[in-house]
């Protein structure tokens, strides 16, 4: 009876002793595993990013090469602190580890927005150079056709285009401005609330500029199909360019 | 007057226009320095006139073709500014 009772007291005893280690060991795997994926999401983004960056036409090198070193940067502290969770060995270590990825880094909060803000302006200004390319091919068919019709509604059109296409540029060169020196706030509150509200203001110009190049592609369309019947109306059963 | 005599004064003539000639020529090479020196000459360097800006092709064809491309760029900036508002949250 006394044998029973003392391996019952012994199993019962062993069973609150390796419940709570073999909880934690589990926990500290499943926070490894957790903070490891988060570490791939934003090294695989940053990667992205960087491609992007590279590629940025209008950008010139200089500016690219201090963002560039800054996604390299926060590259390589994600790989350290993925090393140093991977070692970790009790859970709030891995806890508060995990819990600085987010807070110090601020990938998403602040590096992404800030450099897809100057790939997108990068991007704007792209697409203004084609559409002041167009602008002038269609200028160059406005004023031929001056001197044989009224073209003074093509005219308001092309000069409403180049208008656009100057705003559009100017709003991405000041998001890019804008937003080219931000830091990490490091969990400075007042810092982080300037930093959002930069990258909002520069998200806000780049929406203007996207408006402007939407109405900019809209008078283009508006101006060739004009060009189109006017081309027609001179010369008869033809859509002939002027070259 | 003989005809030897013309001949010698024609000849003391033309020493004398040599001299003189000779003495003005050293005049102006031994006591104006300047003038031995070359007169610097300023070129106007004309400005070169502005780049004419390339039109190139102003088909139909053509300007069709490259609002192809804005239509694609423009596109592609939507989901730019998509991605940064996924961000800015």
């Amino acid at each position: 009876m006394n044998k029973k009772i003392i391996l019952v007291t012994a199993i019962a005893l062993a069973t609150f002793v390796a419940i709570p280690i073999f909880a934690q060991t589990e926990s500290l795997s499943k926070i490894i595993a957790t903070a490891d994926k988060l570490i791939a999401q934003r090294v695989l983004s940053l990667n992205n990013l960087s491609t992007r960056i590279t590629n940025a036409k209008k950008i010139t090198d200089e500016q690219k090469k201090p963002l560039l070193s800054s996604i390299q940067n926060q590259i390589t502290q994600l790989n350290n602190l993925k090393a140093k969770i991977d070692a970790d060995k009790d859970v709030a270590t891995a806890k508060a580890d995990t819990k600085s990825i987010a807070d110090s880094l601020r990938i998403y909060a602040l590096i992404m927005p800030q450099i897809q803000i100057i790939g997108a302006s990068d991007r704007v200004m792209a697409t203004a150079e084609n559409l002041a390319r167009v602008q002038l091919k269609m200028q160059a068919r406005i004023d031929v056709l001056k001197t044989k019709t009224d073209t003074t509604a093509l005219q308001q059109y092309s000069d409403d285009l180049k208008a656009k296409i100057a705003d559009a540029n100017a709003q991405a060169v000041a998001a890019i401005t804008e937003v080219s020196n931000l830091v990490p706030d490091n969990g400075v509150k007042t810092v982080q609330q300037s930093n959002t509200a930069t990258l909002k203001s520069a998200r806000n110009k780049l929406k203007i500029a996207t408006e402007d190049l939407t109405a900019a592609r809209k008078d283009a369309g508006n101006i060739l199909k004009a060009l189109k019947e006017a081309t027609k109306k001179i010369i008869p059963g033809t859509t002939k360019p002027t070259k | 007057m003989s005809t030897s005599q013309i001949i010698i004064w024609i000849i003391v003539a033309i020493l004398v226009i040599t001299g003189i000639w000779g003495l003005w020529w050293y005049a102006s090479i031994r006591d104006i320095p300047e003038r031995a020196k070359p007169i610097p000459v300023t070129v106007q360097k004309k400005t070169p006139p502005p780049a004419k800006p390339v039109i190139g092709d102003t088909s139909d064809k053509a300007i069709d073709s490259v609002l192809t491309t804005i239509d694609a760029q423009i596109k592609a900036l939507n989901t730019d500014t998509a991605g940064i508002d996924q961000n800015l949250k």
